[in-house]
């Protein structure tokens, strides 16, 4: 498995556990589990452009 | 709820489309890298410029999410479906049964590519045709670029209608139509979809060997459309569940008996410029490639025991048997459909006053295709365990390709659809759609295909493109006093169309085809392709709206 291919299932993965906090955290109104679903959420999303951005560099 | 809408507004929420269409066309990024773009670009246009609170992107993002993972289940089983096939080696067998009933390389593309693709959309969809039939293209010596555009293109017409109607379905649900409206629309929507099947047939025709290719596949492509088109005009106003699959099979069928024709009985020379250069010198596939087809057909299986026809085709008459099994017998579907879970959410409502009802999105698992697909790769691979095609470590190896092709689509399908649900939570869409139809006025009807296909770009589906854009489809029918069964009509035979730009499928094809990160080069073709089909559409629903 590429080092891309693990770091893209990071990626998914990240996203996918930050949908229960950000769930939980906006039905609570409990902002900490709101911010660190939102901060994994992002950054889930922002590993593949990243990755991207890096390959060319 | 009252969003101004200004040309400012509207180039504003046009942004994360911007975004994501210059990443994809003009610096060829995957759907996998530009789609997390586009997400974050949807987030600071509503936080910023639609005032959109947190907590309503919060929602929106979790909803897409949510909607993502149904649709990722049917993703990820299909992709299993596929990497048990290959590694049974039944791709070989399927493909050179095919070629031998059919040894005109014209027909066998368009079996592949129109035929059997639309057919697997008849029982399945959600990607399924593009991502078999990429492979099985490419099987035969077909450029990987083609063997992508070609399906996408062919499959395109049975959305609406196919995979039990589901996107029909959800239009019907959506603008809770009477009745009488709706027998109207599904026959609005079934002409305009004969007009996209049709266009569909010329097409592939075209991109095979241009005005060559149209004459020598005119027959095909008559009695085809007429099979495909013609049945599901018939039969919309019979039965709209089945529609698309049994007129889709027929066709399927009847392409044997046209490969009988005197005209097609002969193997002739594969000199299009689709076919890889050894293929269109007469060298067949080169040794080099054949060796990587080899491969990727037969998962690299040497010595295995010989298979028929009917024995590669073992994991999809499974998924037939499975999938009409528990849909038409009603007490099995009842049983299994009775078991359903879901997520609520609340009504929302942005700085601007753009508001959203609550909502539950359920998901029944035991009726869902990811099932069907899962249940029949299972099925196919035991028959093809059990027939010795199967290798040491097969199990390993599947599901690590599985994880390997899934993952990028997982990261783009989640990306996309959360990135959809914002820009539709703030009131971007809207904005988008009153823009358009306020600067069209009676005119709309011209351009509502487009619309219809520019939601399922944005949500790679023709149900999601139903649900997002149905009820300002009739509301504009309404306001702008066009006849509301073509507009609506327009809306799904559009959003089918758009299945051949949506990033979702052209992805699903380019993973398959071993093109992964080439998504921009595809859509430079779809992309003016589905404009003049659904101008050609349009102009329809012009003179009969």
């Amino acid at each position: 498995m590429t080092r891309e291919t693990i770091w893209l299932i990071i990626a998914g993965v990240a996203a996918l556990v930050a949908v229960p906090l950000l769930y939980i955290g906006l039905g609570d109104n409990n902002t900490g589990l709101m911010t660190i679903g939102f901060a994994l959420f992002t950054a889930g999303m922002l590993i593949a452009p990243l990755m991207r951005l890096f390959q060319r560099k | 709820m009252e969003t101004h809408v200004s040309l400012t507004n509207w180039l504003v929420a046009f942004l994360p489309l911007l975004f994501l269409l210059v990443l994809m066309l003009a610096r060829q990024w995957g759907a996998a890298e530009a789609g997390p773009v586009s997400w974050i670009g949807a987030v600071v246009v509503a936080w910023f410029f639609f005032d959109t609170p947190i907590d309503v992107i919060g929602y929106e993002s979790v909803k897409g999410t949510w909607s993502a993972v149904t649709v990722l289940y049917v993703v990820w089983a299909s992709i299993l479906i596929y990497e048990v096939t290959h590694e049974g080696g039944a791709f070989e067998p399927l493909r050179e049964g095919i070629t031998r009933i059919m040894p005109d390389p014209l027909l066998q593309v368009l079996a592949f590519g129109w035929a059997f693709a639309s057919f697997l959309q008849g029982v399945t969809g959600f990607g399924v045709p593009i991502a078999v039939c990429a492979p099985l293209l490419v099987g035969i010596g077909v450029r990987p670029l083609y063997a992508v555009i070609i399906p996408l293109i062919g499959h395109a017409w049975n959305n609406t209608f196919g995979t039990l109607a589901v996107a029909w379905l959800g239009l019907k649900q959506v603008t809770e139509m009477d009745a009488t409206l709706a027998m109207q629309t599904a026959l609005y929507a079934a002409i305009f979809i004969w007009v996209l099947n049709l266009l569909g047939g010329f097409l592939v025709c075209w991109l095979y060997d241009r005005w060559r290719g149209i004459r020598d596949g005119l027959p095909v492509i008559i009695v085809m459309s007429f099979l495909q088109g013609g049945l599901t005009l018939a039969l919309s106003q019979w039965n709209d569940t089945l529609n698309g699959f049994i007129a889709s099979t027929v066709a399927f069928i009847a392409l044997f008996a046209i490969a009988r024709m005197p005209r097609y009985r002969k193997a002739k020379p594969a000199d299009s410029h689709i076919f890889v250069e050894s293929v269109r010198e007469g060298r067949g596939v080169d040794p080099e490639a054949a060796a990587k087809q080899d491969a990727a057909l037969s998962g690299g299986t040497t010595s295995a025991p010989t298979m028929s026809l009917n024995q590669a085709f073992i994991p999809y008459y499974a998924l037939l048997v499975v999938t009409f099994g528990v849909l038409l017998i009603a007490p099995i579907k009842n049983a299994l459909g009775s078991f359903s879970f879901g997520v609520s959410f609340p009504a929302t409502v942005t700085g601007l006053g753009f508001e959203r009802t609550a909502t539950t999105l359920s998901m029944a698992p035991m009726t869902h295709a990811g099932t069907f697909l899962l249940v029949a790769a299972i099925i196919g691979y035991l028959f093809f365990a059990g027939m010795g095609h199967m290798r040491k470590g097969s199990i390993g190896r599947i599901l690590f390709h599985t994880v390997d092709k899934a993952i990028p689509s997982t990261i783009a399908v989640i990306s996309l659809i959360a990135m959809s649900n914002i820009m539709a939570g703030s009131g971007s869409v809207h904005v988008l759609a009153e823009g358009v139809a306020a600067a069209t006025g009676s005119g709309y009807g011209f351009l509502a295909p487009l619309v219809g296909g520019l939601g399922s770009f944005m949500t790679t589906s023709n149900l999601a493109s139903n649900l997002l854009f149905g009820t300002f489809q009739l509301s504009t029918a309404e306001a702008t006093g066009l006849l509301s069964a073509a507009i609506l009509g327009a809306q799904t035979a559009g959003a089918a169309a758009g299945n051949m730009i949506a990033p979702g499928n052209v992805l699903l094809g380019t993973t398959t085809a071993g093109i992964l990160g080439r998504e921009g080069e595809v859509l430079k073709v779809t992309i003016p392709l589905f404009v003049m089909v659904a101008l050609i559409i349009g102009v329809v629903v012009l003179l009969v709206a």
